[in-house]
């Protein structure tokens, strides 16, 4: 008996010396970002990979430096919903503030949406930087009132700078098209989906196609929602326009990209078709979708030194293309330098430290825009910066086509291709 | 010939989900929102069957109808048969039915747009237009069964005892006629014309989880405008329909995203100058 009490007693000291003895280290506090996008879906699905890939890269090398001290980071994943229901977006802000008490959130992909998560975050003074809407009027606010719309940030594009690398996108295929076929004059027609940012889109191209040279024949918007499309693809084919430039989100793009490749209609698809940024597409339209091209947040080729290494891990861990997931990645890895940089993670303070960013990722180089500019905490657009490629979907490879140099492409860059129907019927 | 030929496409989808809901609604006298759900079910069995499983086109379809029959019958059997005769708590009912079962159809399968692949590759030229072979196919099904219903309602005694349920219920029952047998069969019928529709456009329209919804609306739609219970009416008040969402897509390419408002607009227009309908009677005290 005697025994038994003293073998218990020198058990609960080793237990309490092994709690406290050197090896034992306290665990910080973790930073806590949420990632949030409509995650039955695969664009809210890729925000949250890429939110979590980018944690897992900060905590293997020992996570965030804070003022001397290494905070872990603990990503949550939110689901807005924001594709079938804005107040669920709403909600799901508010919980991931109040609930989950969220130090930062990353992500977001519908404008509609983003723009009320918006005031949520800064009602609360909480950091939200945007991957993936890309209304203009998101930092239009932030220039409107600095003072309480500071704490957003954008690492996508806005629209307004987008449409520029679209009209690239546009001109560089047109003249592929006036080489290869020898066309002169060239026709464009627009399908959209009548949603925020393809109202921005189809207003800025219907302008752009003639600056360029193309004349536009046809503007078509659909319904984001829509799963038939026959009457638009009918009315398209008889518009014999050359290039057709898409901004569609939703299940259109795949009926869309189906329909054109089944019939055949001798023309080219452009712009951006959400679903042909990922391998969504090529399920959806069995293989149809072939020659599809598609503006991208993401594309396989050497666009900074880390992209091509960051491209493959993400596929191969997700089987996926990075698209939206690259960017939520980028904004998690923008927030963690600013808070190093910071020393805190006080709103105000890191407000200030990201607008000192100047982080080259594996996207592109990443500088927000001063107060000064029209849109204010944007990405900086155009050389040496923020860049929008463009895919081509062949043999059921999705392969970067622009930006592209004559004579000397960047690894991993490969000349457009026109599809062969069109080269057939315009060389017969 | 452009809008004639999409209107012509569109509608034949239209019309024979039309067909069913009329039927349904005529005989049974049950508003039922499960019916669209189920034209979406066996658009996914198809794409288990045929993409999934390898199993052979037709069988697979098949196979489709017959496992969406039964569930819709069942659903039917179980919750809606026992609340006839309440028009409110039959809407009630129905409705949740119907999302509770495209809830787990978004569980099971996710958002993604699902591949169904042609029974027939390629297109033709009708009158300098490229016409999928896979839509001649459709509409050439379609037609068929269209004219199989027709045939059926017109020289069977089944289908004799059908029109007169829906004529007049209570007569009916007095002549011996078992009427909850025969709304039984009607719902079999209904739901076999919703699993064809389903079945036959796989291959053509996206697949998803939400792709009952804009036919949800036409399919009422085409039944008010044709009349409820209107064999005939029906299909008229379908391709009355598609080719105003197919002519506001032409016309007005713009404003496409609303083509079914515009629709909506006309039926109720027509509506307002014969609330009956296209074809239907004149009284609603007459059907009793």
């Amino acid at each position: 008996m005697q025994f038994k009490k003293w073998l218990i007693i020198a058990t609960c000291i080793c237990f309490i010396l092994g709690l406290s003895g050197p090896g034992m280290v306290k665990a910080e506090k973790p930073i806590k970002i949420a990632a949030i996008g409509p995650m039955d879906f695969d664009f809210g699905k890729l925000i949250w990979y890429g939110a979590e890939i980018a944690a897992e890269t900060i905590n293997k090398a020992g996570g965030i430096n804070v003022g001397g001290k290494k905070r872990p980071v603990e990503v949550i994943s939110i689901n807005s919903n924001e594709l079938v229901n804005i107040t669920d977006a709403i909600q799901a802000c508010n919980k991931a503030i109040l609930i989950n008490k969220v130090d930062c959130i990353v992500g977001a992909f519908r404008s509609e949406a983003a723009l009320a998560m918006q005031e949520i975050a800064m009602d609360h003074k909480t950091i939200f930087i945007a991957s993936g809407p890309s209304s203009p009027k998101l930092n239009m606010r932030v220039k409107q009132n600095y003072d309480r719309y500071k704490y957003w940030f954008r690492v996508n594009f806005n629209q307004a700078y987008a449409n520029p690398f679209f009209g690239a996108h546009v001109k560089y295929i047109a003249e592929i098209i006036k080489k290869d076929l020898g066309i002169e004059k060239l026709t464009g027609a627009i399908i959209a989906d009548k949603v925020a940012w393809g109202d921005g889109a189809v207003k800025g191209f219907s302008k752009m196609l003639p600056a360029l040279g193309i004349e536009l024949v046809k503007v078509i918007r659909v319904s984001p929602k829509a799963t038939d499309v026959t009457a638009e693809m009918t009315a398209l084919k008889e518009s014999k326009a050359h290039i057709v430039i898409q901004f569609l989100t939703g299940p259109s793009g795949a009926v869309v990209g189906r329909q054109w490749g089944e019939l055949k209609i001798p023309t080219v698809l452009t712009g951006i078709n959400v679903l042909a940024q990922s391998k969504a597409l090529w399920e959806a339209t069995g293989g149809k979708g072939e020659y599809i091209t598609s503006g991208t947040l993401f594309a396989r080729f050497a666009a900074t030194p880390t992209t091509l290494a960051f491209y493959d891990k993400f596929e191969k861990k997700y089987g996926e293309f990075p698209a939206h997931g690259g960017f939520s990645h980028e904004a998690v890895m923008v927030y963690k330098k600013a808070v190093e940089r910071a020393g805190t993670i006080d709103s105000d303070a890191v407000v200030k430290a990201l607008e000192q960013t100047d982080y080259t990722g594996a996207s592109y180089r990443i500088v927000f825009r001063g107060k000064e500019d029209p849109f204010p905490h944007d990405v900086k657009t155009g050389p040496g910066y923020a860049t929008v490629p463009l895919v081509q979907w062949i043999k059921g490879q999705q392969i970067a086509i622009w930006p592209y140099q004559e004579g000397n492409p960047a690894k991993g860059i490969q000349r457009f291709v026109i599809p062969p129907w069109m080269v057939k019927y315009y060389k017969k | 010939m452009q809008i004639l030929l999409s209107g012509i496409q569109v509608g034949t989808a239209y019309a024979l989900l039309a067909i069913g809901f009329s039927l349904i609604w005529g005989v049974a006298r049950v508003l039922n929102f499960t019916y669209v759900v189920l034209y979406m079910i066996a658009a996914y069995l198809v794409y288990v069957l045929n993409t999934l499983a390898g199993i052979n086109y037709v069988l697979a379809g098949l196979l489709s109808i017959l496992i969406t029959v039964f569930l819709g019958v069942t659903a039917y059997k179980l919750f809606l048969e026992r609340v006839r005769g309440h028009h409110i708590v039959v809407i009630m009912v129905s409705l949740v039915l119907a999302l509770f079962m495209a809830e787990w159809i978004f569980f099971i399968f996710s958002n993604k747009i699902r591949y169904v692949a042609p029974i027939v590759e390629g297109f033709v030229v009708i009158g300098g237009i490229q016409v999928l072979k896979q839509n001649i196919f459709a509409m050439g099904v379609i037609f068929l069964v269209i004219i199989s219903m027709w045939l059926f309602l017109a020289k069977t005694r089944l289908g004799v005892a059908i029109k007169a349920t829906a004529q007049d219920m209570e007569v009916v029952n007095l002549m011996g006629v078992d009427e909850k047998k025969i709304t039984t069969i009607v719902m079999g019928i209904g739901t076999a014309l919703a699993a064809i529709c389903g079945v036959v456009i796989s291959p053509l329209w996206a697949v998803e989880p939400h792709m009952w919804m804009n036919p949800l609306i036409v399919v009422l739609a085409a039944v008010i405008l044709g009349g409820l219970g209107s064999f005939k009416g029906s299909i008229i008040g379908a391709y009355i329909l598609a080719f105003t969402e197919v002519i506001v897509t032409f016309v007005l390419p713009n404003g496409a995203f609303v083509k079914g408002a515009f629709a909506l607009l006309l039926m109720v227009l027509v509506l307002l100058v014969r609330p009956e309908g296209l074809f239907g009677v004149a009284f609603e005290e007459e059907r009793l």
